[in-house]
């Protein structure tokens, strides 16, 4: 009952930091220098005034601020209904609806492929404690942590793509190949290995780092003496008791990732130009389209509460020592 | 009669530090690492190499006896602009790191210290700042209000004290208890005096941590901004000279590649810097 009790109160919470952050970005950007018309029809010097006028009641830009925050606020969450953008003159769900699936292909099969490495890489390294093989794979990590994403990026793609020739440079798709079937989706598959391969050891530090230091915490346990003392070999101590212990903080991460994949993933789109959600926020800036720039934010804040929410959900159920969030 | 025996004290803990640090083999190389890039970006005016901005070469050459790193594509000389894109890099690292960490620290210990109102008013701001992607914010900002160089390092600052606070919100609580902050309250010290001689500087250690590895972060950051085209023109930054080879990336690599190495070598050194001090410095994780 008290989890129950537990999860509406974050909910609720969650709900206030949306508002709250959704408001600083609305005011932030509508009360920024510069006219949004003049990145759609050029500076209103040299439009005729009916013309400047036209456009900013189509885009309500006439009325008073608070006006148009309450109108925002009401028409998302009372109808659901994003707004207009004013550079593809379609509706902001569409735009983002139209480029979810590819920024998903990318974020979820890097996390789940950073998940799965780290989780064995950082077993196996706390494994090796300061053996060779250990001190060999933090320093990897340690180096992966300190590249941006952009730079691995473009030594991924001047590495298999120009010099060995095995990948394509970028886009997603190969306009001369077919459009359906099989091979258009084994040309995205084959397009998206070097982003997917960019994304996942840029993400791979963090979920290596988090288990290799929870499974040496694990290891200094009295239970693991326990385990050695009555004779359980060390393969058996892992696989039975240092793995279930070591798997609830990436599966957390994992969450909390998620959440800010489409952030996240916006450099790795640039990069190998691929039309993702992130580019089209990063357009979406650049040309001042702030319906698009709302729309997409407020799809990211709500996507972190909900997967923090979720996380911390999973967390209580997976640990059985965890009475409602006790970790606070 | 007291003030020797502090500074005594404070010399020994200094002498204690760097005594743990030496034992610590990546916690040393990563001092060495970042001393190495400091002396390079004070000692840049004074070197014999050509300004920056300069564009006296052939276009795209690569590395020669000239120009030991080649050129860019408007003849300018890559192993020059490298070096001065140190001192930005470094410069931007240095201070909004430490204007994210003042936010942070004093945000931080109010919350610790005092706890009740302004505990949750500060919790729910420091959530409001840990929802918000920090990258997008600062790209939004910089978009509308035009990029400048100090501009991107009060936006850094602004965005990415969340962690420090929360860091320094649990040391202050757990300081807090401790009898010598009873002792001064007994003796009737304000809450004001308490919290800055007493409280901040015993709970300050793995914020100075955090705080070197923010300083990783942030060079990182100007990076991702100059590489999307929203970094400061004026002054030569590894980000944005990766963002212009881009381009050339197949005729001329080393346009990329050479600030691009500078770049890791300088946030690997922090971090390195920045973990050991960690180990070193934060109670808790010093016992495993």
């Amino acid at each position: 009952m008290s989890l129950v009790r537990h999860t509406s109160k974050k909910i609720a919470q969650g709900f206030f930091v949306i508002i709250i952050s959704i408001s600083i970005i609305f005011f932030l950007i509508n009360l920024a220098p510069g006219d949004p018309i003049q990145f759609v029809a050029g500076d209103p010097i040299f439009l005729s005034k009916e013309l400047v006028d036209y456009y900013r009641k189509m885009w309500g830009l006439d009325k008073p601020l608070y006006e148009r925050f309450l109108i925002y606020l009401s028409n998302v969450f009372l109808r659901g209904d994003l707004g207009y953008s004013y550079r593809y003159s379609a509706p902001v769900i569409e735009l983002i609806k139209e480029r979810l699936p590819v920024t998903l292909l990318l974020t979820v099969v890097s996390n789940v492929l950073a998940f799965i490495l780290g989780v064995a890489l950082g077993l196996y390294a706390s494994r090796k404690y300061t053996k060779l093989s250990d001190n060999l794979l933090s320093l990897v990590s340690f180096i992966l942590n300190s590249t941006p994403t952009f730079l691995l990026g473009i030594v991924l793609m001047l590495a298999f793509s120009i010099h060995l020739k095995i990948f394509p440079v970028s886009g997603l798709i190969d306009v001369r190949n077919p459009k359906t079937g099989f091979m258009y989706y084994f040309d995205i598959l084959y397009h998206s290995v070097l982003p997917i391969a960019t994304l996942t050891f840029v993400l791979l530090p963090m979920y290596f780092k988090v288990v290799r230091d929870t499974a040496l915490q694990q290891l200094g346990e009295d239970y693991v003496i326990l385990c050695r003392a009555i004779g359980l070999d060390e393969g058996r101590i892992f696989k039975k008791h240092i793995f279930r212990n070591s798997i609830l903080p990436p599966i957390t991460l994992f969450m909390l990732q998620l959440g800010y994949s489409v952030a996240g993933a916006a450099i790795t789109e640039t990069v190998f130009g691929w039309p993702g959600v992130g580019r089209l926020l990063l357009d979406a800036i650049y040309q001042r389209d702030y319906p698009v720039i709302l729309g997409v934010y407020l799809l990211v804040s709500i996507s972190i509460v909900a997967l923090s929410i979720i996380a911390d959900l999973v967390y209580t159920i997976l640990d059985p020592r965890i009475k409602t969030g006790g970790a606070s | 009669m007291k003030t020797p025996r502090r500074i005594e004290n404070t010399f020994k803990k200094i002498v204690d530090f760097f005594n743990e640090l030496r034992r610590d083999r990546y916690g040393l190389v990563g001092f060495a690492m970042l001393l190495s890039i400091i002396i390079i970006a004070l000692l840049v005016p004074y070197l014999p190499i050509p300004y920056f901005n300069a564009m006296e070469y052939p276009l795209l050459s690569p590395p020669n006896t000239m120009n030991i790193f080649g050129t860019d594509n408007l003849g300018r000389d890559v192993f020059s602009r490298t070096l001065w894109g140190a001192r930005t890099s470094l410069a931007v690292g240095f201070i909004s790191a430490g204007l994210s960490s003042i936010i942070g620290i004093l945000l931080g210990s109010l919350a610790g210290y005092f706890r009740g109102k302004v505990d949750d008013i500060i919790s729910a701001i420091t959530n409001i700042f840990l929802t918000i992607p920090a990258f997008f914010l600062s790209l939004v900002l910089l978009a509308i209000f035009g990029s400048s160089i100090y501009l991107i390092m009060l936006v850094i600052g602004l965005t990415t004290w969340p962690t420090t606070a929360r860091v320094m919100r649990a040391q202050v609580l757990s300081v807090k208890e401790r009898t010598f902050v009873e002792a001064a309250k007994a003796i009737g010290a304000s809450d004001f005096r308490i919290l800055f001689t007493h409280v901040i500087p015993h709970a300050l250690p793995p914020a100075i941590a955090y705080t070197i590895l923010q300083v990783g972060s942030a060079i990182m950051i100007e990076a991702g901004l100059s590489y999307l085209g929203l970094g400061d023109p004026n002054y030569p930054s590894w980000g944005r000279m990766i963002y212009e080879g881009q381009t050339y990336i197949m005729s001329a690599p080393w346009i990329s590649l050479i600030p691009g190495m500078f770049l890791v070598y300088t946030v690997l050194s922090v971090n390195f810097l920045g973990n050991s001090l960690l180990k070193i410095l934060s109670p808790k994780l010093k016992q495993t």
